[in-house]
């Protein structure tokens, strides 16, 4: 497709189009949901160990069990279980990621 | 304006951004995910920043233009050809890409091939509907300094621009089947 990119206002619609190509796949709004409403009701468990996964996912699911792994992956529900199993790793987290710490002053149901 | 909710905003904006960040680091598209991600988890963290009358839009939008940003500052990927980033994004999904999403994926690529100030200046101007004099501004030089930087991108883009719509082979999305 080419077009006349001489024109100001047919630069700015072309990058405007680009912007907007690309619709995101069907469930990926809800499993983000799901998500962030974990993060921020469980600020303690779920955003480190969110923020260690995006770090270095691969260290984080030879960390941590594969329950409890499942809590921040696409689609992630943060359930007792995974909650409590997530507590028991947290010092390990911390010790490997510590930068991340004052990444967790989420306040609770922010987005809930 | 009161200070919208946090889930209004991702309501209202998700699809926005998850377009704008598949379509800059197009062809990834498991990346898009992730960095979608990042976007809302980082402006849920920083959510009590953003001010009374400010847009939440362009908040949003700032946030993800910064992980867009650290997404190629982490992996220096390779140069895309135009005919492996359509088979990429093919590969994600149920069958021939669009005209529109071909030419985005044009773009993304022609802008990825130019210099990083240029490309930014570019995107501010045009995506983000920025004035030069907010431009300016922002970079601490004079409004002429940013024309003359905006004409040098703009003229580097279209040559790209050019190469990748007429030089490089790629599959034909446009014919059905």
């Amino acid at each position: 497709m080419n077009v006349n990119l001489d024109d100001d206002s047919v630069l700015e619609k072309t990058f405007r189009d680009a912007s907007k190509a690309f619709a995101p796949p069907e469930g990926l709004k809800e499993g983000m949901r799901a998500s962030l409403a974990g993060i921020s009701t469980a600020p303690r468990t779920g955003f480190v160990y969110y923020r260690a996964w995006l770090q270095s996912p691969d260290a984080l699911d030879n960390l941590l069990t594969r329950d409890a792994a499942v809590v921040l992956r696409p689609e992630p529900i943060l359930t007792d279980l995974g909650a409590r199993r997530l507590l028991k790793t947290m010092n390990q987290i911390e010790e490997e990621y510590n930068g991340k710490r004052s990444m967790r002053s989420i306040p609770s149901g922010a987005f809930a | 304006m009161e200070k919208p909710r946090f889930e209004e905003l991702f309501d209202r904006h998700f699809e926005e951004i998850y377009s704008y960040v598949a379509f800059r680091i197009a062809p990834d598209v498991d990346g898009a995910r992730d960095v979608t991600h990042e976007v809302f988890t980082a402006a849920l963290a920083s959510f009590s920043t953003l001010r009374q009358n400010e847009s939440g839009g362009a908040w949003l939008r700032a946030i993800a233009r910064h992980k867009v940003a650290d997404y190629f500052r982490n992996r220096r990927a390779a140069p895309t050809s135009v005919g492996d980033a359509i088979n990429q994004v093919r590969s994600h999904g149920d069958g021939p890409l669009s005209p529109a999403q071909v030419a985005a994926i044009q773009v993304s690529i022609a802008l990825r091939r130019l210099p990083r100030r240029d490309a930014e200046l570019l995107e501010e101007k045009y995506l983000e509907g920025r004035s030069v004099r907010e431009m300016a501004g922002s970079r601490g030089t004079t409004e002429k300094a940013v024309e003359s930087a905006l004409s040098r991108a703009r003229e580097a883009f279209r040559v790209i621009m050019s190469e990748v719509q007429t030089k490089e082979d790629y599959p034909n999305e446009r014919e059905p089947g």
